[in-house]
């Protein structure tokens, strides 16, 4: 008797759990065939910048409606910092899809994202989409890391009404550095011993420095990157006639001038002050220029004995190797670097986008009086800053060497010496 | 045997109370030993451990053996020459942030008018953020900033002090020395604590007021004066806040701290990074021993017997 309920109640019990066991996997199966797949995408910038990448990432998951994203925006400042602490962490925030500068992928992120030359070549992705040098910039040591998406490279601001008051032709794409140099000097004013308005205000941050160097010809690193090459005889030239519209010609304010205007003030203010007549700076300025009430043009930075050169400054997106959904991760980047999926950069005036195509149409929407055509008369003068690895702590040293060259304290030898002696340290 | 009984239970009685007393203690305890193990003690035996490894946060750690501490140590000259902005900014700043904190102790000390108004006044900029302290600092100190300008009255022409490399740790002095209110509220306890006794039977044997100041001030307030010199030294090497926001990674002011958080956060040279912190360590407690060790000569406790 007791063996005869012994065997019922193990039948019974079999019979729950498969009923349980099916019962399961039909509704997990159900669940996971209605079940949306999330992307977390990482990001930083401005609230113009989540809004636009947001409205992006809206476009694409209206396409894949089992596709849902979420936009996360990071602080600038501790931006691969912070995209690591939230691989490490893991869980729900693991990043899918990453926005890369052109160094963040070497100030960190190297062993965080995903080579993506497999994907370019299985989907037959075309990269002579975008402009020339775009796509180097995302490139380390012959992989591609990064697809290009926001594009902007480095351009030169003039006030237009301080060049008419001083009866001046606007710079061109034909300008050399000697008419570039005139045109400062002309236009630096100074009162009772004191300067009023700059020719041109540039300060030390390299984004504008290796312009200069690139128009002498000059270069950072060697061709294979494991060398500094800063103390070259061309780079050190670029280096110093940058330098020295500072502290030769005066016609830009040195970094104790800086200093006198308050803490953290860089090269665009005496410029969005109507106090200097023309800057170096990327087109994401161009919205806030105009914000500021400058009427100002743009043009190809000057040619200098090597040619011109206008380095670029956009960022790309890239693949976290710890996502689960490389392949929808892929998906999403070909549709936001596609012209559809760049449109939304365009008519939110956020930047200029990478694709040519979208180009055309960005260049109609610059701010009134902002004309394209000197820059696409240049388009090939874009060159991308190289990349080595470990960048942030190769920069580190050089911008650490070259303080005092910068502050007017050094000459540019023993400055570019030492610093080549430190980079190459670290490389 | 009645007796025994009544001990033994006594004595039971005993063990129960002491051990329940134990108990209560460990339980009194465990709120601040689980945050030590968890936040401090753990992150320090992990850093140890770390140290000997070469990690970037998300590749895995690889054993590198004492090559961080060699690099460190025989292959970055940058190092060096961040110790030595540190021990020149420490070892500058202390003792004149001792002697300026005492000589205002003493002045505060007095019976003077609106006594109290001053104590205040001294001791408010102990209680200003750092980094609000450090904007005005970068304010004052700007090369045509209120310093200079008032230099520029008297006919000097004043420097650059946050750019001009032999100006910066002078400068970075200076704005440490702005914050010794909390060294004077100390001292003024310590000399309010001094028995006046002291003082007027050296006056009937003719001292005059600096023999007093030297022969029973000094030392009878010296704990205090190694308290702050140690907690001084300590602090003052691991300077960051100020440092970081005023010189913006300058070289000539460059200080430990601000360079192991380059290391680890900027570089991501975890290991690198972790063994910095113990080389570091390990020169401050061999500095504090030291220090300890010569303040048997001069340090006066009332209750010690030589």
């Amino acid at each position: 008797m007791m063996d005869r309920n012994k065997r019922w109640v193990a039948c019974a019990l079999s019979a729950a759990c498969l009923a349980a066991g099916l019962t399961g996997g039909l509704v997990s199966g159900a669940h996971a065939a209605t079940a949306k797949v999330n992307l977390v995408f990482t990001m930083w910038g401005s609230s113009l910048d989540t809004k636009t990448f947001t409205q992006r990432a809206d476009n694409f998951t209206r396409l894949h409606p089992n596709v849902s994203v979420t936009v996360k925006n990071l602080p600038a400042s501790t931006y691969v910092q912070q995209v690591k602490q939230l691989i490490v962490a893991g869980g729900n925030n693991t990043p899918d899809v990453i926005e890369t500068s052109e160094n963040g992928v070497s100030d960190g992120l190297e062993s965080a994202v995903v080579n993506l030359d497999g994907y370019i070549k299985q989907s037959h992705f075309d990269l002579g989409r975008y402009l020339p040098g775009f796509v180097q910039g995302f490139d380390l040591k012959g992989d591609q890391f990064s697809i290009p998406d926001r594009g902007g490279y480095m351009v030169l601001y003039y006030n237009k009404t301080l060049f008419q008051k001083a009866h001046l032709p606007f710079p061109t794409a034909d300008w050399t550095l000697g008419q570039f140099l005139n045109a400062a000097k002309k236009l630096t004013i100074v009162k009772d011993g004191k300067v009023v308005q700059w020719g041109v205000s540039v300060d030390d941050w390299n984004g504008e420095y290796l312009n200069f160097v690139h128009m002498f010809g000059g270069h950072m690193f060697s061709a294979n990157l494991e060398n500094c090459t800063i103390d070259n005889a061309k780079t050190e030239a670029g280096l110093n006639f940058f330098n020295n519209l500072a502290y030769k010609w005066h016609v830009s304010p040195t970094v104790q001038d800086y200093a006198n205007m308050g803490s953290n003030v860089n090269r665009d203010v005496p410029f969005s002050k109507g106090q200097s007549a023309m800057t170096v700076d990327g087109m994401w300025s161009m919205t806030s220029f105009a914000q500021a009430g400058i009427k100002y043009g743009v043009a190809p930075l000057p040619k200098g004995p090597a040619g011109g050169a206008m380095m670029t400054t956009g960022t790309g997106l890239a693949i976290d190797q710890s996502s689960p959904n490389k392949a929808l991760d892929w998906q999403f980047i070909e549709y936001m670097t596609s012209p559809q999926g760049q449109m939304p950069i365009v008519t939110n005036h956020e930047d200029m986008p990478s694709s040519k195509a979208d180009i055309a149409v960005w260049a109609k929407t610059l701010p009134a009086g902002v004309s394209y055509a000197e820059l696409s008369r240049a388009s090939g003068e874009i060159f991308s800053m190289r990349v080595t690895k470990n960048a942030a702590e190769v920069w580190n040293a050089i911008g650490t060497d070259l303080t005092n060259f910068f502050d007017g304290k050094q000459a540019i030898g023993p400055a570019a010496q030492k610093a080549a002696a430190d980079a190459n340290h670290v490389l | 045997m009645a007796l025994w009984r009544r001990n033994g239970r006594k004595i039971r009685n005993k063990v129960r109370y002491n051990r329940r007393e134990v108990i209560g203690f460990y339980l009194f305890l465990s709120p601040w030993l689980i945050g030590f193990v968890v936040f401090m003690l753990g992150p320090i035996v992990a850093s140890l451990v770390l140290s000997f490894m070469q990690w970037d946060m998300l590749s895995t750690p690889q054993w590198v053996g004492w090559a961080n501490f060699v690099n460190l140590l025989f292959q970055t000259p940058q190092f060096w020459q961040v110790m030595g902005n540190t021990i020149f900014y420490a070892f500058i700043l202390v003792p004149l942030s001792i002697v300026l904190s005492l000589l205002v102790a003493v002045l505060l000390n007095q019976r003077l008018l609106i006594r109290s108004f001053f104590r205040t006044v001294f001791y408010l900029p102990a209680t200003i953020p750092v980094v609000a302290v450090a904007m005005l600092w970068s304010w004052i100190l700007a090369p045509a900033g209120v310093l200079n300008e008032l230099l520029s009255f008297v006919g000097i022409h004043g420097p650059a002090w946050l750019i001009d490399p032999g100006w910066v740790k002078p400068s970075l002095i200076l704005v440490g020395l702005w914050s010794v209110g909390s060294n004077v509220v100390l001292f003024l306890a310590a000399l309010q604590g001094v028995p006046k006794y002291l003082y007027e039977a050296s006056g009937l044997e003719g001292a005059g007021l600096f023999t007093q100041f030297y022969v029973i001030t000094i030392p009878m307030i010296s704990p205090i004066i190694l308290f702050n010199l140690v907690n001084g030294i300590i602090g003052s090497l691991q300077v960051f806040s100020q440092t970081l926001i005023l010189t913006n990674n300058n070289p000539s002011g460059l200080m430990i701290i601000p360079y192991l958080y380059n290391q680890a956060f900027q570089f991501f040279q975890l290991g690198f990074a972790s063994a910095l912190a113990w080389v570091f360590f390990i020169i401050i407690f061999a500095l504090t021993l030291v220090i300890l060790k010569w303040s048997q000569t001069w340090v006066y406790y009332e209750s010690e017997v030589r």
